[in-house]
């Protein structure tokens, strides 16, 4: 709440709520990036604060999962121990549970990989968002460094500009889902031939007047998939970050209303337990939700895999 | 007593990954009906914005999304 957003003295506790919220959530403005990049195509390439994010989350997920997979493969064979130990089970619930049941045996190989990127970058997003690194940072930058947040030249004060959980930003999950649709066209042109995977998408021996109201119902359920996926993943990790701190933002919207400092700080005995139990079940969904992400897309490239109508 | 907690840690396991097998293409059916009703209404809103013919394409978007939604749900329900 330290890093709260441009906020007036003339506006009213709600606004100010308001907009500390949507500041929390949202990604920082492209006029104060975190690095200046130059335009390429019209396009201004500047790090925001969900790229910066994504770049940590890459390496995070290089770290904890490459290098010990790595480092086990170098071993040879044999049980693998420690975190590699638990990173197998993972992967094993994933191949077996989310992927095989849904394109079978025979690709099963071929887009586990895939999920299993989806799974462990989407988790490691998600989860990072629950870590509040930046208001820690902020906290030092304010009261231990004493400098003060409108000094706008301030690297800290620079980061603290938006909200840390990339997959609750639409574009993140808009490409996420993008390369889901892909996948779903290479997956059933792998497995059908190109001319016959858009042939499987209506079924064969009907009618031909049929044929003119279900194809396009088919290509548009096309774009629905990756759309339902994009709007799934960001409204749920989005909401539960509103929540929290709509929750923890009674304090002061309380104290508002009755114009007492002590019935804000009264508050707190109700929106901080209340909040302590929203970002346990926040700790679920990080996990749910890149679960979810995960099956249905192994269900919708199964879907093009395993032609049924 | 060890080998009895095993074998329930097993079992529950075993459970889970099996409604997990079985929670796919209903999951997969719901979201895409609740998406289907969300894009095409969404797509009709902004389109009676631009051509200013409100509530006309937000309306045919609703339908549309419903018959689409509901196509990918029956395509689930019905799978042979």
């Amino acid at each position: 709440m330290i890093s709260g957003g441009e906020q007036t003295h003339d506006s009213s506790v709600v606004d100010q709520v308001g907009e500390n919220i949507i500041h929390h959530v949202s990604n920082s403005d492209i006029q104060h990036p975190i690095v200046h990049l130059p335009h390429i195509f019209g396009i201004d390439m500047s790090v925001t604060k969900h790229v910066l994010m994504l770049w940590i989350v890459a390496v995070l997920v290089s770290v904890a999962i490459i290098i010990p997979i790595r480092k086990y493969l170098r071993q040879g064979k044999g049980q693998p121990s420690g975190l590699a130990n638990g990173i197998e089970s993972v992967v094993q619930f994933i191949r077996d549970s989310i992927v095989a049941p849904n394109v079978g045996p025979k690709w099963v190989n071929t887009w586990t990989p895939l999920i299993l990127t989806f799974f462990f970058f989407i988790l490691f997003s998600n989860a990072i968002g629950m870590v509040p690194i930046f208001d820690v940072l902020g906290v030092f930058n304010r009261f231990v460094l004493g400098v003060p947040s409108s000094d706008s030249h301030n690297f800290i004060n620079g980061i603290l500009h938006g909200g840390v959980t990339a997959t609750g930003n639409f574009n993140v999950t808009a490409a996420l889902a993008t390369i889901t649709f892909f996948t779903i066209i290479i997956a059933g042109t792998k497995a059908h031939g190109f001319i016959q995977h858009w042939k499987n998408l209506a079924p064969h021996g009907l009618a031909w007047p049929i044929y003119i109201i279900l194809i396009p119902i088919e290509i548009i359920g096309m774009f629905v998939r990756p759309f339902a996926l994009t709007m799934r993943l960001a409204a749920n990790m989005t909401g539960g970050h509103i929540a929290i701190l709509a929750i923890l933002s009674f304090m002061a919207i309380f104290a508002d209303i009755f114009q007492n400092v002590l019935i804000g700080v009264g508050m707190a005995v109700v929106s901080i337990p209340m909040a302590v139990a929203i970002n346990g079940l926040e700790i679920i969904v990080v996990i749910v939700q890149a679960y979810v992400f995960t099956l249905l897309s192994a269900v919708f490239i199964g879907m093009a895999i395993n032609v049924q109508h | 007593m060890g080998n009895d907690s095993d074998h329930f840690f097993e079992k529950s396991l075993n459970q889970f990954q099996r409604f997990v097998r079985q929670s796919g293409p209903a999951a997969g059916a719901a979201y895409t009906l609740m998406g289907a009703i969300l894009f095409l209404g969404a797509l009709g809103f902004f389109l009676d914005q631009y051509f200013n013919t409100s509530p006309v394409l937000l309306l045919l978007g609703l339908g549309l999304g419903i018959v689409v939604g509901f196509y990918e749900l029956a395509k689930t329900i019905f799978k042979k």
